[in-house]
């Protein structure tokens, strides 16, 4: 019979990025722990997960309902960014860069993963954009399948008439020299090039 | 550029080995199946970082060993560079001067290695899938972006087939499917146009005048009488619209450059129904010359040469003019067993003699300066 401590490891390494060394750390951790911080530990952690939920509205986690962004009167209903996951909302959000709300499909049209296009929440975007959104963004990453799913929800939205589709622009990232990018990335920086004013400017969109 | 040594640990027969290759040209010699080919394999492996042979590196691992290790040293334009390859089960890692590759593409093309082996004819005879997979290293070793829209397409066309498995119409797919397949047919068919020429020289120092006419022809199947123009995306959508009841019958993609062909042709008649076993041959050695001019003035270098055994069952003028061929490169290696042939031809050539009857005795082959 496995001892508590191999059944420890065993569960922590279920935890993605545990490996063997980091869950043997994690092990001795706790038992070094005093006894408060442990109790506070396992409290918070079960505690976040019985509280914590998915918003009906848009599909992010949150310990309310609606969560706090789509509850949030400062931000606009007509502008949405539309992401394959939680993770990636939380990314977005991150940047402060966006004053919208968020909906999160639930993932990306690959049958080779099993997801299919009824699988994802399109219906519950549909239900969204029926009652007024002037604007989605697809925040998602470039591959043949997000191509795919922008086109299986932008299909699916067409008899909504005038909402305006973007995608996050494609490039150099902050910082990088050009020395470090492939060909094909910088191809698309060429192609996605943003217009400068006379005097250098970035021009407004 | 030169490979000036090679240092090899658990691969393939060998325990472990220690080359040197001061020379330009290099002859394995020995008896048949003491290991000749595992070091022309081993010095491919140090460019291309895959083997020609193993389609699971793993094979190319010592019986009952761990892991294989190569060591190679390369000279470009008088500077060293150490490369060291480790392949295990749990991974492989690769370093050039310490420090990690970054692109395995960028170091097939600064250390560029053409292969010849008698097997080379299956490129005539065998299906079209070989003809097709050959190209696409080419094309792929000469543009990145090349190889880049081939994976892109091959995910695409895997998608597409799954969803038609699982009941679906895999119409979703056909526009990512339309845009990289367009592009991987207009660079087969660019490139096949700029070297046609050439092949033809090429196939008439190999052949008497008033032998046939080698040709090099692309074929795209389900349109097969189509002009030289570009194909659009307008056309490969319709082709696949026209394929859309046999593909949802078949759960597979009908139409595409996964199914076209490279036609070799002699006259207007195709190479495998119609050319003998020499011919074929000569046919393959005139299009793996042309494929070395091209990589030379493309790449900016001449490939070295790996040359696994092909000169046997050739007449002395054909012979002579591979031979010939040989000295345009900048370094060869030649792995055969009859020396007496190489001697003649090329004359100053370093030689190592591969012996011994298990893979123990054969770790440190005899060097032997000529």
């Amino acid at each position: 019979m496995a001892s508590l401590f191999t059944k420890v490891l065993f569960a922590l390494r279920r935890i993605p990025g545990v490996g063997p060394t980091s869950a043997e750390r994690m092990a001795f951790h706790f038992l070094s722990m005093k006894e408060e911080d442990f109790s506070f530990l396992l409290g918070t952690i079960r505690d976040f997960r019985e509280k914590t939920k998915l918003c009906p509205v848009c599909g992010l986690v949150s310990e309310y309902s609606p969560c706090r962004i789509c509850a949030d009167p400062a931000r606009s209903e007509r502008l949405l960014c539309v992401v394959k996951d939680v993770q990636d909302a939380f990314r977005v959000e991150k940047s402060r860069a966006f004053k919208g709300k968020y909906h999160v499909l639930g993932g990306l049209v690959s049958p080779l993963e099993t997801v299919r296009e009824e699988d994802l929440s399109i219906d519950r975007l549909a239900t969204r954009v029926a009652s007024g959104v002037d604007e989605i963004l697809f925040a998602f990453e470039q591959s043949v399948e997000s191509e795919v799913t922008i086109k299986a929800v932008t299909r699916r939205l067409s008899a909504f008439g005038d909402v305006r589709y973007s995608r996050l622009a494609v490039g150099i990232p902050s910082g990088a020299g050009l020395e470090h990018l492939d060909a094909e990335t910088l191809k698309t920086a060429v192609e996605n090039r943003t217009p400068l004013t006379a005097k250098g400017a970035v021009k407004a969109p | 550029m030169r490979l000036s040594s090679l240092h090899l640990v658990h691969f393939r027969s060998y325990a472990s080995c220690d080359l040197a290759f001061p020379a330009r040209y290099n002859l394995f010699t020995g008896a048949n199946g003491q290991g000749k080919t595992n070091l022309i394999e081993a010095i491919y492996y140090c460019s291309a970082l895959r083997s020609f042979r193993a389609h699971n590196a793993q094979d190319c691992i010592q019986h009952g060993r761990p892991f294989f290790h190569l060591q190679a040293e390369w000279e470009d334009d008088a500077v060293r560079h150490d490369l060291a390859i480790h392949h295990a089960p749990s991974g492989r890692t690769i370093r050039l001067d310490q420090k990690p590759l970054p692109s395995a593409r960028r170091h097939a093309r600064r250390f560029p290695v053409l292969f010849l082996s008698p097997q080379d004819t299956a490129l005539a005879w065998g299906a079209p899938a070989l003809r097709r997979d050959w190209f696409d290293r080419l094309l792929s070793l000469m543009k990145d972006s090349y190889g880049e829209t081939l994976a892109s397409y091959e995910k695409t066309l895997r998608q597409r087939n799954r969803e038609l498995k699982q009941g679906g119409t895999g119409e979703l797919w056909n526009g990512p499917l339309a845009e990289a397949g367009c592009r991987l047919v207009n660079a087969r068919r660019s490139f096949l146009a700029a070297v046609r020429t050439r092949f033809q020289a090429a196939f008439h120092r190999f052949f008497e005048p008033g032998e046939a006419v080698g040709d090099l022809a692309y074929l795209i199947r389900h349109d097969e009488d189509r002009g030289p123009e570009p194909l659009d995306e307008a056309r490969f959508l319709e082709r696949l619209a026209s394929c859309a009841a046999r593909d949802r019958a078949t759960a597979t993609t009908g139409f595409g450059p996964h199914k076209d062909d490279f036609a070799f042709l002699l006259g207007d008649r195709p190479v495998r129904e119609h050319a003998s076993q020499g011919q074929t041959r000569l046919f393959v050695y005139a299009l793996q010359w042309t494929v070395h001019e091209y990589l030379a003035r493309a790449l900016g270098r001449r490939p070295i040469l790996l040359v696994d055994d092909i000169f046997s069952d050739l007449d002395e003028k054909r012979t002579q003019l591979l031979f010939e061929g040989l000295r345009e490169a900048p370094q060869v290696f030649i792995a055969s067993a009859n020396e007496v042939l190489v001697r003649a031809w090329l004359g100053d050539y370093e030689r190592f003699e591969i012996r011994g009857g298990s893979a123990q005795a054969m770790a440190r082959p005899v060097h032997v300066l000529e």
